[in-house]
């Protein structure tokens, strides 16, 4: 369905090759770590400084298991032969000779588990010696757990409501005690300044806005004015920066890309901004906006794609601070028939969720859960 | 784009050309896979400020490896002189590529100077992060917090230990 391909290898690793140990008395303990920098090195050394680029963004040692020797690493599918090459002829890995042997290749994690899980367990079937308690707890530690993103449809919501609930889950996601979280709404016409305080980008009086039914809000997420409005997608992400291994600038990169990956499903072909027109354009068009808060490294704001919101709203402002270019829509840049807003916001989650790696999404269909408990804080 | 900037930082890593932005840097740094440079002589914090601590004032900034994170910076907001500061709590907040990201600061203090500079120069953080793009200077209220920060070797190895992990 969505074009972000990888490919997962499971690779076994055979430490001093003369011998054949299981678990006791290994020279070198293998770790993600030592195990990434081992084959970045390969890739740097038989494919070049570009080689090493190119593979770098999807590259990932997802899995360790320093007692079978079993790994497994991600790889994008256009690069993944290269990783794979360049994984073999991996000569060391600390001080220690190994080879990298490959057992398996496969387009999702979830298959390349189960093979690795099966290997393992033939593993210690056929080495006739059982673990001790300490090496079992040692093994269930280093099992990933699989990264789980829950997602909230909350239909429309007013702007200021939005933004108290935002604040709530972000000190709760900072606390640890919700996982990363999906924010999936609407709002009615409202438009809102980012921290810069853009507001000579408005340009009809504040006390007109009510006339046109419009609302205003200064924010203190980054990013010029912009509008959001009934049939436009917006998402909020609340996730914490340090567990998905991203910075500001390669999470809003992602965005980006969730957005054209979307926006490839009906056939237009966005592609991210150049240097300081951060968002999604088609052409000279600009079809989704970014604007992100990232608060002790949890992000909040986010995303708003347009579907096919009121166009003359857009007329009032300049948007995003960006005089001569035009915004656009799904609708005005595509003939094809736009199935319903369910679908097209279902859609947009998971582009997202494909391009942030996440193994799972949980939807949660009762918006009055957290919208009611910001009642008994007022 | 971001296959130009890897590659250029590869080879300004392992000094196959002259690319002329880290050249002005001063010598004392280390390289590291996170291909950021990390300067002698300051202490770091986990969330990549940087303190520069001579005699009773610190200076505040944030390190080489956030500036390359965070991309072109376009806005910063930094606090009044005299008001203060703690540690681990926000001072302020830099805007680059649309996001906003707020500076935790490594020490508590009273703030003495603000870098006025930053207003009309966002871009002197990312041009130079340990020189012209400092943020603040504090008098330290706890000389004794400096000592649960990071130094430069540690911190190399924090941010490849992060950069690694995924």
């Amino acid at each position: 369905m969505v074009g972000f391909k990888n490919r997962f290898m499971l690779m076994e690793v055979y430490l001093d090759p003369d011998k054949d140990l299981l678990g006791e008395g290994t020279p070198v303990i293998l770790t993600k770590l030592n195990l990434s920098e081992a084959i970045k090195d390969s890739i740097l050394v038989n494919f070049g400084e570009c080689g090493l680029a190119s593979c770098l963004g999807s590259f990932h040692v997802a899995y360790v298991n320093p007692v079978t020797k079993l790994c497994i690493v991600r790889s994008s599918r256009d690069e993944h032969r290269r990783v794979w090459s360049a994984m073999t002829l991996v000569r060391s890995v600390g001080n220690c000779p190994v080879v990298f042997n490959l057992l398996d290749i496969s387009g999702c994690i979830r298959a390349c588990r189960d093979a690795a899980l099966k290997c393992e367990t033939d593993k210690f079937n056929q080495s006739g010696k059982g673990l001790s308690e300490e090496e079992i707890r040692e093994m269930n530690r280093k099992m990933r757990t699989p990264r789980t993103l829950e997602v909230w449809k909350l239909g429309t919501v007013n702007y200021l409501k939005s933004l108290k609930l935002q604040d709530k889950l972000v000190s709760e996601r900072k606390a640890n005690r919700i996982p990363d979280t999906l924010l999936s709404l609407q709002h009615p016409p409202t438009y809102t300044l980012g921290k810069r305080r853009t507001d000579h980008n408005l340009l009809i009086p504040e006390a007109e806005l009510k006339s046109i039914g419009a609302e205003l809000h200064y924010t203190q997420r980054g990013g010029d004015i912009t509008f959001h409005g009934p049939h436009q997608a917006i998402l909020y992400p609340i996730l914490s920066l340090r567990s998905i291994g991203f910075g500001a600038r390669s999470y809003v990169e992602a965005l980006e890309r969730s957005m054209i990956e979307f926006s490839s499903l009906y056939g237009v072909k966005a592609r991210a901004g150049n240097k300081c027109e951060t968002g999604v354009w088609v052409g000279d068009r600009k079809i989704g906006a970014i604007g992100v808060r990232i608060s002790s490294g949890i992000t909040c704001h986010g995303l708003a794609f347009n579907i096919d919101p009121d166009m003359k709203y857009f007329e009032h402002i300049v948007p995003c601070g960006i005089a001569d270019k035009e915004v656009t829509s799904l609708r005005r840049e595509t003939d094809a028939q736009l199935p319903s807003e369910e679908v097209i916001h279902e859609q947009l989650v998971t582009c997202l969720a494909k391009v942030f790696s996440y193994d799972d999404v949980v939807v949660k269909e009762d918006p009055s859960a957290i919208l009611n408990t910001l009642e008994d804080d007022d | 784009m971001a296959l130009r900037m890897w590659a250029s930082s590869t080879a300004n890593a392992l000094k196959l050309s002259s690319s002329a932005s880290k050249s002005h840097l001063l010598p004392a740094f280390s390289i590291s896979r996170c291909f950021s440079s990390v300067l002698e002589g300051l202490k770091y914090a986990n969330s990549h400020e940087w303190v520069k601590h001579e005699g009773s004032v610190a200076t505040i900034g944030i390190s080489d490896h956030a500036q390359d994170h965070l991309g072109e910076v376009v806005f910063v907001e930094l606090p009044e002189e005299k008001s203060s500061v703690s540690k681990e709590k926000n001072f302020g907040a830099v805007e680059s590529v649309k996001a906003t990201s707020e500076i935790l600061s490594p020490i508590s203090g009273e703030v003495i100077e603000v870098n006025t500079k930053l207003a009309d120069s966002p871009g002197l953080i990312n041009s130079s992060p340990y020189e012209e793009g400092w943020m603040i200077k504090v008098k330290p209220s706890n000389p004794a917090e400096l000592e649960s920060l990071m130094g430069p070797k540690e911190y190399t190895k924090f941010c490849e230990e992060e950069d690694a992990a995924h």
